[in-house]
């Protein structure tokens, strides 16, 4: 008795034995099934001796705000193993654009944070090197530029600056009222006819049209101010009778050379002719030199010049046709530390970093709250002087010294803050392609030449070309 | 299919006991099985749990799956019976597929890809170009990129290239092209290679095997031993090195048919200025200018020698209104200009190379000063005398060892470095950049003009050595220089510079201490600062003198920031110091510049005028260096900078040290 007993025990401790593996087994494959399968991946932020790297172009802000920002982050967390460093690259960017597709395609770890022009992200996030953002709070950024780090409905990168087309004009030259209304190139056109006769100036707009990236800027935005339309996803018909390559085959050669409208060659083009040779820089020296009495440039020169000057007085409205661009960051797909790195980018993007950006940096900031604290200053300015707002950039507040003298250790308010904040929420895209640094490349190789030739180019190929560099080819 | 042991004793009786013992050790056995096969699963399955939250994917999930599909296998066999096998077969058929499919994922995105079209990402290749040149090289890397394509026509790389002087890519070789924060107090504080230079190349053409073998000793003292191996270097071609004469000098000094004397380049000077008077020889700086170091080898043996010599250079120089043209394509370009505004009384001979002298004659654009001239230019007779040497071209690869793709990049470069040796027919071909590939017969070479296309490769080697003996003695031979520092003193000087926590003024002050140090025995200098306290226009912290060195930049340290600056005054009045101070007699020769850094442009436009007049009035260089909110383009600095004797140079707060250090190594070097 007692014996089956003790059988009947050590068969109930063997089954139960057998019952608690065989649970604990299930248990285990439930727990490693339920970590693999539903994982959330921890938000706890990595820490680490090494700073989190920082890859941007060089700092080009008015007094480094972007290093300056950097600096102020790490003032707060590298005690805690959560510092930063930039790793400053070229300003030029094809050089920018090699460094850090190279670094992002070998899968190095040693790139935690980077600095995207804003067509880069679509082809960065289809080749899965830069990660989805998790729970990104999209309140307070204008909707175009944040737009730009959207792909298929997720988003992979966060607007640092923002850049947009602007025209600036020699406001002696030009009605100011007749720029405020301008709808697109045909309506600039007749501004510029109208400015040109008797002055003596050698062209009409000062543009960026060398073979490089920005002539594709500038060609884009003549495109779409010419009324181009473009598909959803950013794409233009390029197909043999279209708009597009109408416009390309003869308003802009026109705009470039007064003899195919029949008019005297040594007539001053539209279109500065030197502009075919011109960077930014270039542009910028021949209007200021007073070449042209017009320039498409970007925000951050408008600080260059000096409004009130006695004998160059500069305006600037949007660019008709504007289209954004500015830096966005990401985090590199192969991050050991992608939760503080995307933290990074917040703070880098957040209100009151964008302030210092827009306020101090110079640059066009991606959140609406800096330009509706320029343009209240401006008006308490105006309020102050029992003067009512008006439209466009307040040169009498500035040249009057009301604004240009800082106040109390204040920096003077940024005065085209309104026009620059219509021209970014008015803007127009980049092309919407993947391989946008191979499309580039092959727009201005097909057409720069052949425009700078002299004569209409025959563009009945450029739609199958610009196809095949966008597919890789 | 049980595994116990069987017993085949016959008597029950006998066997009760025996099996009793039996099943009670079995059990103790199985217990112990189970818990130790229960702790073992329990071990793999927290591993498992911890891989998956510790790696990242996908290292997760292979170690997990491997993991899970281990520990059923091990459980199973252990359990084996017919319904467990089978199920056995499904769950590791099922595991397997899993495991299969993961593993193989970008296999089969890839060949999707393909089949719907899509074309893989390219391998990033960047390539550095020599400063000459670059332009008809950077056309030949067009053409590679276009054609470098697979069976399905899709490219198989992007590559991007990019040109800079030979002194910043040896800097930055020294580096290993990183940034470094161990030489933030030495002389390339501040320097960081990725923005100030490019990015690091992984094909780098080179003008000489010298310098090839001198990177490779930069990297190797850097403990880059295997990223440069100076013997791998790919040959590409070859260019003479000439000495270019105006035609009709040419047609009277030397006659038809004889254009590759065996007198040495002095002779042939000499030669020349008995056609009347001495005749303009002019070069590209010896230090920025590998051509110019090499024709150091041929213009003088003995130091007595190099002395005069270098003087004549720097009086053509002065002459011709030229200043210290960094490349050979500036110094063309000055001298097109020149033509072009018909104010060069003498046209100068131009020691410079064959590849050069192409691209003036084709009309090619020189730089963004010189754009394409459809005229195209000539006048020039390229004269090649026998042992000058010649630059020859090498395709160095860099395989980074931080770099995971260095080999793909290395297969591309590799590549490469084939197209631009051998040329694709008429695509492209060295010939077609004014280069005479390795096999050159005599064909025709674009730009040719008066060109001697059958000559054969000089002899002549140049090695790293070498380069360092030609550059030590240029720098003991070459004409005095008196330096006058102006560093502008006011209350925005004072400004901090993000990222360097110290001010404008300090980095000035490294900036000054650096160039002081670079002094030669011969060389003299003074330092100002401006506005001074009391309202006067500037300070004589030294007067214009030798023997000035590193520690006079002390006497910056103690400045107090004064407001009020007279910029335009303070330029006039260090012309006439400048004058002052020149030497008297046989020695007198040299050169004279006046360097100021200053954060803000005067606005007073009414005398710049008389700065102008000033400077073009004496043998003065001025050079302004603008940082901060200074800018070259604020009107007053660009109608200073008409006179060719005025630049401006812009530099970012951080860079104001690496700015004075290019300026220096050309006025001092």
């Amino acid at each position: 008795m007692g014996e089956a007993r003790r059988s009947g025990d050590r068969r109930l401790n063997r089954r139960h034995l057998m019952l608690g593996a065989g649970a604990g087994a299930a248990a285990g494959l439930f727990g490693a099934g339920y970590l693999l399968g539903g994982r959330e991946p921890s938000r706890d932020w990595e820490r680490s001796k090494d700073p989190l790297k920082v890859y941007l172009p060089r700092d080009d802000t008015a007094n480094r705000q972007q290093v300056l920002l950097v600096d102020q982050w790490n003032m707060r967390y590298a005690d805690e193993r959560f510092g930063a460093e930039i790793v400053e690259l070229s300003p030029i960017a094809d050089q920018a654009y090699s460094v850090v597709h190279a670094k992002l395609q070998s899968g190095a770890s040693g790139i935690d944070v980077v600095g995207l022009d804003v067509p880069w992200i679509a082809e960065f996030a289809a080749e899965e090197y830069i990660r989805e953002l998790e729970g990104v709070d999209r309140a307070g950024f204008i909707d175009q530029i944040f737009a730009a780090g959207v792909v298929d409905g997720r988003v992979y990168a966060l607007p640092f600056h923002s850049d947009v087309g602007m025209l600036y004009y020699r406001r002696e030259f030009v009605d100011e009222d007749r720029l405020r209304g301008l709808r697109g190139w045909g309506d600039l056109r007749e501004v510029v006819d109208e400015v040109l006769p008797g002055t003596g100036f050698e062209g009409g707009i000062a543009m960026q049209l060398d073979a490089y990236e920005g002539f594709t800027v500038n060609v884009w935005e003549y495109l779409l101010a010419g009324g181009v339309d473009t598909a959803e996803d950013g794409s233009v018909d390029f197909g043999a009778d279209s708009r597009a390559v109408e416009l390309l085959e003869q308003r802009l050669p026109e705009d470039l050379y007064p003899a195919l409208m029949g008019r005297s060659p040594d007539s001053a083009p539209r279109i500065l002719y030197d502009s075919l040779y011109s960077d930014e820089r270039d542009s910028l020296s021949a209007f200021e030199a007073g070449r042209t009495p017009f320039l498409r440039h970007w925000p951050r020169v408008f600080r260059s010049f000096d409004p009130c000057g006695a004998d160059f007085q500069v305006g600037v409205v949007p660019m008709p046709g504007g289209v954004l661009g500015g830096q966005s960051l990401a985090v590199s797909a192969a991050s050991r530390r992608p939760v503080v790195s995307q933290a990074l980018i917040e703070f880098l993007t957040g209100p009151a970093a964008q302030q210092l950006i827009f306020e101090r940096g110079g640059y066009a900031a991606t959140r609406h709250e800096p330009y509706y604290d320029a343009l209240a200053r401006i008006a308490n300015i105006g309020e102050g002087r029992g003067e009512e707002g008006g439209e466009g950039v307040r040169y009498d507040l500035l040249c009057d010294g009301e604004a240009g003298e800082e106040v109390a250790g204040e920096a003077p308010p940024r005065l085209e803050a309104g026009v620059l904040h219509a021209a970014l929420e008015d803007a127009g895209r980049r092309p919407g392609v993947e391989r946008y640094t191979q499309f580039s490349r092959a727009f201005h190789g097909l057409l720069h030449d052949a425009l700078a030739q002299g004569g209409r180019p025959d563009l009945d190929r450029l739609g199958e070309e610009l196809r095949d560099a966008v597919e890789g080819r | 299919m049980s595994s116990e042991p069987t017993d085949d004793s016959g008597d029950p009786a006998e066997r009760a006991p025996t099996d009793r013992a039996r099943t009670a050790a079995a059990g103790a056995r199985k217990r112990s099985f189970d818990l130790a096969e229960v702790s073992g699963y329990s071990t793999v399955l927290i591993v498992i749990g911890l891989a998956a939250g510790v790696v990242d994917p996908p290292g997760s999930v292979l170690l997990a799956g491997a993991g899970s599909v281990f520990a059923l296998t091990h459980y199973l066999w252990r359990h084996r019976r017919p319904q467990v096998l089978r199920t056995m077969i499904v769950v590791l058929a099922a595991a397997m597929g899993f495991l299969l499919g993961y593993v193989a994922h970008p296999a089969i995105r890839s060949a999707w890809a393909n089949l719907t079209g899509d074309c893989d990402d390219p391998v990033e290749l960047t390539v550095l170009l020599p400063a000459d040149g670059a332009p008809g090289f950077a056309t030949a890397v067009e053409h590679f990129n276009e054609r470098y394509i697979d069976d399905s026509k899709c490219k198989r790389a992007n590559v991007t290239a990019y040109s800079a002087p030979w002194p910043e890519v040896q800097r930055a070789l020294l580096l290993g092209w990183e940034a470094d924060e161990d030489h933030a107090d030495g002389e390339l504080a501040g320097f960081a290679p990725q923005r100030d230079v490019g990015p690091r190349p992984d094909l780098w053409v080179a003008e000489s095997a010298a310098q090839v073998e001198l990177a490779e000793a930069s990297l190797d003292a850097r403990g880059g031993d295997d990223v440069l191996d100076a013997g791998d270097a790919a040959a590409i071609g070859w260019t003479p090195l000439v000495m270019a004469v105006p035609d009709a000098l040419f047609d009277r000094a030397f006659g038809d048919g004889a254009q590759a004397p065996a007198a040495p380049l002095p002779e042939l000077l000499r030669q020349l200025d008995g056609q009347g008077e001495e005749v303009p020889v002019v070069r590209s700086d010896p230090v920025q200018s590998p051509t110019a170091l090499m024709f150091l080898a041929s213009l003088y043996d003995d130091d007595a020698e190099a002395v005069q010599m270098e003087k004549r250079l720097a009086r053509s120089a002065q002459d011709a209104g030229l200043g210290i043209p960094a490349t050979d394509t500036d110094l063309l370009c000055k001298l097109a200009q020149g033509a072009a505004s018909g104010e060069a009384a003498q046209a100068p001979a131009v020691l410079t190379t064959e590849r050069a002298l192409s691209r003036y004659n084709s009309g090619a654009p020189l730089g963004d000063e010189c754009p394409f001239d459809p005229e195209q230019r000539s006048g020039y007779t390229p004269l090649y005398p026998e042992g000058l040497g010649d630059l020859r071209y090498q395709a160095a690869r860099l395989h980074w060892d931080d770099d995971p793709w260095a080999d793909e990049r290395s297969a591309v470069a590799e590549d490469l470095s084939e197209w631009l040796a051998n040329g694709e027919g008429p695509v492209w071909s060295p010939e077609a950049v004014g280069v005479r590939s390795d096999d050159h017969d005599g064909e025709r070479i674009d730009g040719e003009r008066r060109f001697l296309l059958g000559r054969e490769p000089s002899e002549e080697r140049f090695t790293g050595d070498e380069f360092d003996r030609l550059l030590a003695s240029y720098s003991a031979s070459r004409v005095p220089t008196s330096v006058l520092l102006a560093i502008d003193g006011s209350l925005s000087m004072g400004t901090p510079i993000s990222g360097e926590g110290r001010t404008r003024f300090e980095l000035a002050v490294e900036g000054v201490r650096a160039a002081l140090g670079n002094l030669g025995p011969h060389d003299a200098a003074g330092l100002w600062t401006f506005p001074a306290a009391g309202g006067e226009v500037y300070d004589v912290l030294l007067d214009i003198a030798p023997e000035r060195g590193p520690q006079d930049a002390d006497l910056l340290t103690g400045h107090q920031p004064v407001s009020g600056v007279d910029l335009h005054r303070t330029l006039i009045e260090g012309v006439d110091a400048l004058e002052a101070a020149e030497p008297q007699g046989a020695d007198a020769e040299g050169i004279a510049a006046m360097v100021v850094l200053t954060d803000g442009a005067d606005r007073d436009a009414s005398d710049v005028g008389a700065v102008v007049d000033r400077v073009e009035s004496s043998e003065v260089s001025l050079y302004v260096i603008a940082v901060g909110d200074a800018s070259c383009r604020a009107a007053n600095f660009a109608d200073m900078t008409v006179s060719p004797q005025i630049s401006c140079l812009e530099a970012q707060g951080n860079q104001i040290k690496s700015t004075f250090d290019g300026l220096f190594g050309q006025l001092w070097s």
